[in-house]
């Protein structure tokens, strides 16, 4: 009988609450770990999705812009208007055909296309129709530069200048958490 | 005593989800990857096809008339490589140069960017120019006068100011109004002597029978045009000076003393006008020179660039 006792023996009430602090501590722990990593998860793929569509958006600006020329373009402040030119050069009879535009990029902070957004950055060609190529800009701005800092068109004649800068700022809130990057670009045009 | 195995569960639990968490990271991290090495390699077919259009450029200022083909100019640059097409003349004597840009150079390649470029030549023939000294009236070279090549000289020449120019007078005058505006021609109305700056395009108006002297403490170098009245003396050169690039002169050219002049000389006058060379002159014609003066006036280049 005392054999059979010994083996049936519990914990004792000491061991059971030593053992569920531990055991709570440690789940708390994990937990904590765990939340840090969420938070940290969902910040860092916001900031990923910010800085490609940041970097998209600029790389389609470049891609465009490049093709204008420093009289063929205009500049107020953050919108910018340009023209390209055609597919075909010229027509069967060597006439040069026009060029394409007026092409525009600027930021929508009126919701002018009624999407009920604003901070987009809209391209629109042909006039009136607009093209969203990016959400959540907090700013964008052209200039024209002239090697060591931004022309400005009052005071300079900035008409003859072959690069610009383009910088943008886009910003998102993430789990409470403000993101914020920025890009600065500088494109040469391509045409006199 | 073997049943309690309740850390097993929660360690594996933790496993689970860090494993969950950590393979959608390196799936993300992956994605990312390549899509940067997408954009490196976009980039680099981009700047690979702008090195195309530059190989042509190049190609087409040596010879503008060079036969058109498909991938006409090819080169393995680094990891990739370029191919260059180039059309016929169309109607106005321009040409389309499309370059392609690709990555890697093996085929297939993963990226690929297009540049098309209208380019326009010079209207002007500087081929025409063909002698040191060559007027449209009689020349009289005596002394010790050196021609490089020997005996490099040409009278009663027939060519005009529109044949080697492309151009009327006034047309080129206008650039060099435009090329003094900018900073890189000049215009001067009977030049006091030895007037100076002679460089880029240089356009003189002579009145009545003035003369534009020049005799020491000089040089020069471009496209100088004298514009005088066709008959009388319209350049008057002496001393010891030197000069590279081109003078066309309407009128009569005299020269004397020792200049050396590194290009060609022109004298555009009525037949029984004569020019006179004297002294130790040495006028080295050189075809390069000649060539790339006339690219002042308009080069060969880019009309019109674009992506596509």
């Amino acid at each position: 009988m005392k054999e059979k006792t010994k083996f049936l023996k519990g914990f004792t009430l000491a061991e059971i609450l030593v053992s569920a602090v531990i055991l709570s501590l440690i789940i708390a722990g994990i937990f904590a770990i765990l939340s840090v990593a969420n938070i940290s998860w969902y910040t860092d793929m916001g900031l990923l999705g910010l800085q490609q569509q940041a970097r998209q958006a600029m790389y389609k600006m470049v891609r465009e812009i490049r093709q204008s020329s420093p009289l063929r373009k205009t500049i107020d402040g953050g919108k910018i208007t340009f023209y390209i030119p055609p597919e075909v050069y010229a027509d069967a009879d060597g006439n040069l055909n026009p060029w394409v535009g007026p092409i525009s990029y600027y930021r929508d902070v009126n919701d002018t296309n009624n999407d009920g957004v604003v901070n987009q950055i809209i391209r629109e060609y042909p006039p009136g129709t607009k093209k969203i190529v990016a959400n959540d800009i907090d700013s964008l701005s052209f200039c024209c530069w002239d090697g060591v800092d931004c022309c400005n068109p009052i005071l300079e004649d900035c008409s003859n200048l072959y690069v610009l800068q383009i910088q943008l700022r886009a910003t998102r809130t993430v789990r409470q958490k403000p993101l914020v990057f920025s890009l600065t670009e500088k494109v040469r045009l391509r045409n006199d | 005593m073997t049943k309690r195995g309740i850390a097993l569960i929660v360690a594996f639990m933790v496993i689970v989800v860090l494993t969950i968490l950590g393979s959608a990271t390196i799936s993300r991290s992956v994605s990312e990857r390549f899509i940067t090495q997408r954009y490196v390699e976009l980039t680099r077919a981009f700047w690979l096809a702008e090195a195309g259009v530059n190989h042509a450029l190049s190609e087409l200022r040596n010879n503008y008339n060079v036969s058109s083909g498909n991938c006409k100019w090819e080169t393995n640059l680094g990891s990739g490589r370029y191919c260059v097409d180039l059309s016929e003349k169309d109607i106005n004597g321009r040409r389309t140069v499309t370059a392609h840009g690709y990555i890697p150079y093996t085929i297939p390649a993963r990226a690929e960017r297009k540049i098309k470029v209208l380019v326009e030549s010079t209207p002007s023939n500087p081929n025409l120019l063909e002698y040191a000294i060559a007027s449209s009236g009689e020349l009289k070279i005596t002394g010790n006068v050196k021609l490089m090549p020997p005996g490099s000289s040409h009278a009663k020449s027939t060519l005009t100011f529109e044949q080697v120019f492309g151009m009327t007078k006034d047309q080129v005058k206008a650039i060099a109004v435009s090329a003094q505006t900018a900073g890189t021609g000049h215009v001067y109305t009977n030049p006091s002597q030895n007037q100076q700056p002679v460089n880029g395009i240089t356009w003189v108006d002579l009145t009545g029978s003035n003369s534009y002297k020049i005799s020491s403490d000089w040089s020069g170098s471009g496209l100088l045009i004298v514009n005088g009245n066709g008959n009388d003396v319209a350049l008057d050169i002496s001393g010891s000076w030197q000069f590279t690039g081109v003078i066309w002169v309407i009128g009569k050219v005299s020269m004397s003393g020792t200049p050396v002049i590194t290009g060609a000389i022109f004298a555009e006058s009525s037949f029984t006008v004569e020019s006179t060379l004297t002294g130790n002159a040495k006028i080295i014609f050189n075809s390069t020179t000649v060539s790339s003066t006339f690219d002042l006036l308009r080069p060969t280049g880019l009309k019109a660039w674009r992506e596509i």
